[in-house]
């Protein structure tokens, strides 16, 4: 399966790749770690004249802690390094499985944050070859006037399902997001487009440079879970990220952070279930409630092989396993 | 845009001029002719592809070559330093950790990585490791045994390199013999030296380095790239196929469509009752969504696809159906609308084709049928104490052979057809491919290879290998056709989806007293292998329990959906499901334990079957006992559980052929024994990770009194190897074994005339062990050599070559039939009983497979290690199929053809594994062997169904076993 052709430019500062990404305006595409790119085009669901490779951008590559001000990521950093770092893995362990639950092991080698966050929306309609879309009308997506996801919808229904994105929303993460005509920051949840074809809202010559975590809040602590098929190599079906302040000395939760990913088109922050957690002590009861509150809140788009109520099941059990999770470790 | 660029691999730099597109896999394979690193998908999904870049394990098919620039690539050629092999290399090949070898370069690269981070990782850790590697063939449980062993060993020597030299022969002779004499310490007490040994395989050595050769890394000189138009249409109409723009394209050099080869039909299946309905390319109508139209041969990649797509094809769209059971009623779409007349490849063997009508079914679209009844079955169940009727239903699953399908032809001038092939019996796919041509057998070379995993999915003859050799002919050029990964799961066959209504009736105490079965096997657009699946589910059953009154009725339909052929005991999982999981469930009725039941039913040594093979080995009730002993049954079952986390036990059985009569009809074997006392063994049989090549010089130095490392096998070649049957129907071990056996003896014949003249002894007393020729006290005799020389001298220069054959039955020469399942089946049954342990969470419905216990009856085991790693691949294969495998069909659409959203089974969620062997010796096998390869995947499914059952009481009845599927039956059963 051979890539189509395209030539491809190697910036070494984001600078040089902003000026590339202008001069190429809507005809180049970023490449991170290529991972998604690279499956994308040999599917050509892509066809960028160009491709603007991050790879020689060194300045994006690091990872760096400060107890007063957090967590600053470069988009560059390979999941494995975010999974492996230290401080990521002491202050914010539910980042640190988000990382290690994605993809494979020679990909997490590969695969960067910055890819991993501007990973473009999936479907079983959609990701597929160009021979096989061919046995079916295009899609909305595919600048066709149907989705196929949902029969009766007038907009695309691909779902954002990279393993960080729940875990960054969680812990209110910001992105810095850098153009020739500067820098601006935006909180993660707000990078999304949600319903439609757009994954992001960043324009074409934006580039996603950092990742900004605020500093661990004390007695908080978090835990990441998905479903899958297998526990490696497959995307998540199912995606949960809980978050948990507490007060102590006697346990009560100050406030609750409930992130459902996968489900619908951009993760669902549960409001709703917080509130049923927020100032309670734990209970099984308390638990259970908040997880059937949780899925209640989300609209969720039929599966190829998981009915809406079968991924919902799913996602109460495994929102309530994380729960489970936060309350024995904590 | 072509660039320079600098490439640093294995230490030395490599200036190249590349396209800014090509990936660092195409770059290594193409242009550095590195073709141990794997292509298995293409797109980052079972790292094959695996190689080191600047010391972490990447999928090189992922990385543009352009951006590896700087970077320390390291390849499985870059591993053997100055031709030294590393420990992971040895340790892979001393124990067994490689079969297919297709993804063993990625494995060992990934594990070097491991190891250089962590030199003392546990059993964890090296599951992590590898968890992004599939292997279809081992179910990682020997790859994990031998990461942790090189780890160990490394630390202990505190050496990473061991002296052996990898590259030349007589050193790799050396490093065998090493591995040999670690292993003799774990030699069992056997009489035999050579056969029962767990000897390390004959192919390790290349497979470990990267060295063996699949058909994809042929590479001939002025080569082609073939590539072949499919239907995105489930049932369509060809109204026009119009290749004039295509044409004109620069650098297409052939275009051939379904009115070239109009009148050249052939099929799997193809006798007097049911013809062949296979054109290579579709001539007026496309029956499923990958349906063959046209096929291009250009100078590359790249513009064979343009061409593709510069084709215009018009349809008629035709209305399709997809579920087998709508498909056989009366006002279904018809499939197969005209009968298929004229001449069978197989008349010349005396075989007739008549016209196929499905009229007579009084169903439609039905392409095969099956009826047995045996006894009474009305009178059976009037008999009985209790009945149960229950549906089971199956899913469709793929090979997920790492190797894609590939073909590679060379015509040459005089006529004469060259191919390399990924198959399973080199002299079948010859006698088709000859006839769909218009060739004389003799004029088409089937050149050896290794197989990278085949699992049934590459027995039959696919139309990309006849346009292989079309094109070649067309263009003069050799022309090779590889199938991307999408195509090899929608269209190179799948498993038969089935449902089966199984009716049973039996005494209070268990014994089957009558069984009603009706089953439905949908094939697809072409008959592919219905009517025979349909025959061996059957076949593979009934050898199991002994049931007085029996009726059968099987029927294979077509659909639109993609066509179904052989994979891995072929019918037996499906029926095997079905029927011990309602054994399973009888026992519950009654109250008793299915151990039990299983044994008041199972049949035994000296059992004569319905068709009239008799059982002359049968250790199924020995398998059945011992599984249970090992696996500690009686402490597992039915255990009182509360927590979350509930544990189960579950059994089954399974039984297998040991070869059958097809053609060639025999396999032949023959030897030539050098005057240096080794010897060269040529055989027909096919090395696709089965370890055939090993375990048949085993035999043949078994004969011959000489060690392993003496046998050089030449194997899988139509010109330098005597006619074989190939490998399904678990033929290999009995019948080209004991064909090598005899190629053997033969040959010790000649040389005991010579020796028992010399030493005048009667050849009657002479032995032959330890390359020696001797007359009781090893010391008076002479050497094999010596004798060799002997031989030569004394026979007027007249080389010492032997040779044999054997026919499975051979005292019939009909072929059973496949529509009444009578007269005789094969010369021998495996058998193996399973007890699956499971883990079910009941929170999210999970199941893990905790542990699984195998024992197998293979009569006696040639090699223990390749017995244990055959076991193991079906463990695994059978796990996936029971718990995550399923081809998802919407429509006439599979919709995971990829491994990235088709669930093989990942060292992650690897059990543990037990394993024993009953040796039944079989009467008629080499030694006493019989089948291993296929039979034990077949119990895996109702194992793990009952154990589930026994788990959370939740039984389900169609596969496979999700975690939403026991979510949702544990709700219905909360209310
Ligand atoms: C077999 C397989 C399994 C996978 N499984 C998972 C999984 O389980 N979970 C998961 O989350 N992902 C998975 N992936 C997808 C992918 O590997 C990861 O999401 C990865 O993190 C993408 O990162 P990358 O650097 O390789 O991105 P790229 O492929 O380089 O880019 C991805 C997209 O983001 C854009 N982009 C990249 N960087 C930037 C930037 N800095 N600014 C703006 N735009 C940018 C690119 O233009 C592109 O559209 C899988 C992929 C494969 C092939
Ligand atoms: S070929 Fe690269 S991962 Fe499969
Ligand atoms: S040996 Fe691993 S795929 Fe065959």
């Amino acid at each position: 399966m051979r890539l189509p052709r395209f030539d491809c430019f190697d910036p070494r500062t984001v600078e040089e790749a902003c000026a590339r990404l202008d001069a190429h305006a809507h005809e180049a595409k970023i490449c991170a770690g290529g991972t998604d790119l690279l499956v994308r085009l040999k599917q050509r669901l892509d066809a960028p004249r160009a491709l603007v490779n991050l790879g020689a951008v060194n300045a994006l590559r690091d990872i760096q802690f400060d107890a007063e001000t957090g967590l600053r990521i470069g988009a560059l950093t390979t999941l494995r390094a975010i999974a492996d770092s230290p401080p990521v893995r002491a202050h914010y362990p539910m980042l640190a499985q988000a990382a290690r639950a994605a993809a494979s092991p020679q990909i997490r080698n590969q695969a960067t944050l910055g890819g991993n966050l501007c990973l473009e929306k999936r479907c079983w309609f959609f990701n597929q070859s160009q021979s096989w879309r061919q046995a079916r009308a295009a899609c909305l997506r595919a600048g066709g006037a149907q989705c196929w996801a949902i029969q009766s919808a007038d907009v695309c229904h691909a779902l954002v399902v990279a393993d960080t994105v729940p875990a960054l929303i969680a812990l209110r993460a910001q992105v810095v997001i850098t153009s020739s005509r500067g820098a601006r920051t935006l909180p993660l949840d707000q990078l999304y487009a949600g319903l439609g074809n757009a994954t992001t809202r960043l324009a074409p010559n934006e580039i996603l440079t950092e990742i900004r975590v605020p500093a661990p809040l004390p007695n908080s602590h978090g835990v990441y879970l998905r479903y899958s098929t297998r526990p490696a190599i497959d995307f998540a079906l199912v995606q949960v990220a809980a978050l948990l302040i507490r007060e102590e000395p006697d346990g009560v939760c100050r406030e609750a952070r409930l992130v459902v990913g996968a489900l619908a088109p951009t993760p669902v922050e549960a409001q709703q279930a917080a509130a049923i957690l927020n100032g309670q002590r734990f209970t099984h009861d308390v638990v259970a409630a908040a997880a059937d509150a949780a899925v209640k809140e989300v609209k969720i788009v039929p599966h190829i092989f998981l009915e809406p109520a079968a991924k919902r099941r799913l996602a109460r059990a495994f929102l309530a396993e994380a729960l489970q999770q936060v309350m024995r470790d904590t | 845009m072509k660039e320079w660029i600098r490439l640093r691999v294995n230490g030395s730099d490599h200036d190249l001029i590349v396209e800014s597109h090509w990936t660092l896999l195409d770059v290594l394979r193409e242009n550095l002719g590195l073709t141990g690193t794997k292509r298995g998908c293409d797109t980052g999904e079972c790292g094959a592809c695996t190689v080191l870049v600047d010391g972490l394990p990447r999928n090189a098919c992922l990385v543009l070559a352009r951006s590896a620039q700087g970077c320390a690539i390291t390849t499985i050629e870059g591993l053997a330093r100055g031709g030294e092999l590393h420990p992971l290399q040895l340790a892979f090949q001393e124990r067994g950790a490689v079969q297919c070898g297709y993804c063993t370069p990625g494995v060992i690269l990934t594990a070097k990585a491991l190891l250089d981070h962590n030199p003392a990782p546990t059993e964890d850790d090296v599951k992590a490791a590898i968890a992004g590697n599939l292997c279809r063939c081992t179910g990682y449980v020997k790859i994990t045994e031998a990461i942790l062993a090189a780890a160990e060993k490394m630390n202990h020597d505190g050496a990473s390199i061991v002296r052996c030299k990898a590259t030349d022969r007589a050193s790799s002779i050396v490093a065998r013999q090493q591995v040999k004499d670690a292993l003799s310490q774990r030699r069992a007490i056997n009489e035999h030296a050579v056969v029962g040994q767990s000897l390390p395989r004959l192919d390790g050595l290349l497979k470990v380095t990267g060295q063996a050769q699949y058909v994809g890394d042929v590479r001939l000189p002025g080569m082609h790239v073939g590539k072949i138009l499919r239907s995105p249409h489930a049932h369509a109409r060809l109204v026009k196929v119009d290749i004039s723009r295509a044409e004109k394209l620069p650098g297409v050099k052939a275009i051939m469509t379904g009115r070239d080869v109009a009148n050249v039909r052939y099929a799997f299946v193809d006798t007097p009752r049911y013809s062949a309905d296979e054109h290579p390319l579709a001539v007026d109508k496309v029956r499923y969504i990958g349906d063959e139209i046209a096929a291009v041969a250009a100078v590359d990649e790249e513009t064979a696809e343009e061409a593709l797509s510069l084709i215009d094809v018009e349809y008629e769209i035709l209305p399709a159906v997809f579920d087998p059971e709508k498909a056989m009623q009366p006002n279904a779409p018809v499939i197969h609308d005209a009968d298929y007349e004229g001449a069978s490849v197989w008349e010349e063997w005396g075989a007739q084709r008549t016209p196929t009508s499905t009229a007579r079914y009084g169903y439609n679209n039905i392409s095969g049928q099956t009826t047995v009844e045996i006894g009474d079955v009305a009178r059976g169940f009037a008999l009985a104490d209790h009945i149960r009727t229950d549906r089971f239903e199956t899913q469709v699953t793929a090979h997920g052979a790492l190797e894609p399908h590939c073909a590679v032809a060379h015509y040459e001038p005089s006529g004469k057809l060259n191919v390399w092939l990924s198959s399973m019996s080199v002299f079948y796919k010859r006698y088709i491919l000859a006839k769909a041509l218009g060739l004389a057998t003799s004029q088409v070379h089937v050149h050896s290879v290794y197989v990278g995993g085949a699992f049934g999915g590459k027995i039959d003859v696919f139309p990309y290998e006849f346009c292989a050799a079309y094109l070649s002919r067309q263009t003069g050029q050799p022309v090779k056709i590889e199938l991307t990964r999408e195509e090899v799961f929608v269209t190179t066959r799948q498993r038969h989806p089935m449902i089966i209504e199984l009716k049973t009736g039996v005494k209070r105490d268990g014994a089957i007293v009558a069984q009603k079965v009706k089953l439905i096997a949908d094939n697809g657009a072409y008959r592919g292998t219905g009517p025979v699946v349909i025959f061996l589910a059957h076949a593979f059953n009934v050898p199991i329990y002994r049931v007085p009154n029996f009726k059968y009725t099987g029927y294979s339909v077509y659909t639109n959906n993609p066509i179904r052929g052989p994979q891995r005991a072929h019918g037996a999982p499906q029926i095997r499901f079905a029927m011990d999981s309602q054994l399973d469930l009888i026992a519950r009725d009654l109250g008793l334990d299915p151990v039990k039941v299983m044994l008041r039913n199972a049949r035994e040594k000296g059992d004569v079957l319905p068709n009239g093979d008799v059982l002359e080995s049968c250790g199924l009730k020995e398998c059945i006992t011992r599984a249970v002993e090992t696996s500690g049954w009686r402490e597992k079952r039915g255990r009182a559980q509360t927590g979350r986390l509930r544990r189960g036990v579950g059994i089954s059985a399974c039984s297998m052929f040991s070869g059958a009569p097809f053609y060639p009809f025999a396999s032949a074997a023959a030897v030539q024994l050098h005057d240096d006392g080794a010897i060269t063994l040529f055989t027909g049989t096919m090395e696709m990770g089965q370890g055939a090549e090993t375990t048949m010089a085993q035999i043949a130095a078994e004969e011959l009194g000489i060690e392993l490392a003496d046998v050089r096998v030449i194997f899988g070649d139509t010109e330098l190897a005597p006619i074989d049957l190939g490998n399904f129907l678990s033929g290999g071990a009995l019948v080209t074994g004991k064909a090598v056996q005899l190629a053997a003896a033969d040959a010790k014949q000649q040389l005991f005339k010579v020796v028992s003249e010399m030493l005048e002894v009667p050849p009657e007393k002479l032995t032959a062990r330890g390359r020696r020729i001797f007359a009781g006290d090893p010391k008076i005799g002479m050497s094999f050599g010596e004798a060799v020389r002997a031989s030569i001298l004394r026979n007027g220069g007249n080389p010492v070559m032997g040779r044999g054959y054997y026919k499975p039955l051979p005292d019939t020469d009909q072929y059973p039939s496949l529509a009444r399942a009578k007269g005789r089946f094969t010369p021998a049954y495996g058998y193996a009983a399973q007890v699956a342990e499971v883990e079910v969470d009941t929170l999210t419905g999970e199941v893990r497979l905790v542990q699984v216990t195998t024992f197998h009856d293979c009569g006696f085991p040639l090699n223990p290690l390749i017995v244990e790693g055959q076991i193991d691949g079906n463990v695994s294969m059978g796990q996936g199929q029971a718990l995550c495998e399923d081809v998802i069909l919407r429509e006439g659409q599979v919709f995971n053809p990829s491994f990235l959203t088709y669930a093989l089974p990942v060292s992650l969620t690897q059990p543990r594994a037990a394993r024993g062997e009953v040796a039944s010796l079989e009467p008629k096998g080499p030694f006493g062997a019989k089948e291993v390869g296929e039979g034990s995947i077949a119990g895996m499914l109702a194992a793990i169904a009952n154990a589930v059952h026994d788990a959370v009481g939740v039984r389900l009845t169609s596969l496979p076993i999700a975690a939403e599927k026991i979510l949702l039956a544990q709700n219905a059963r909360a209310g």
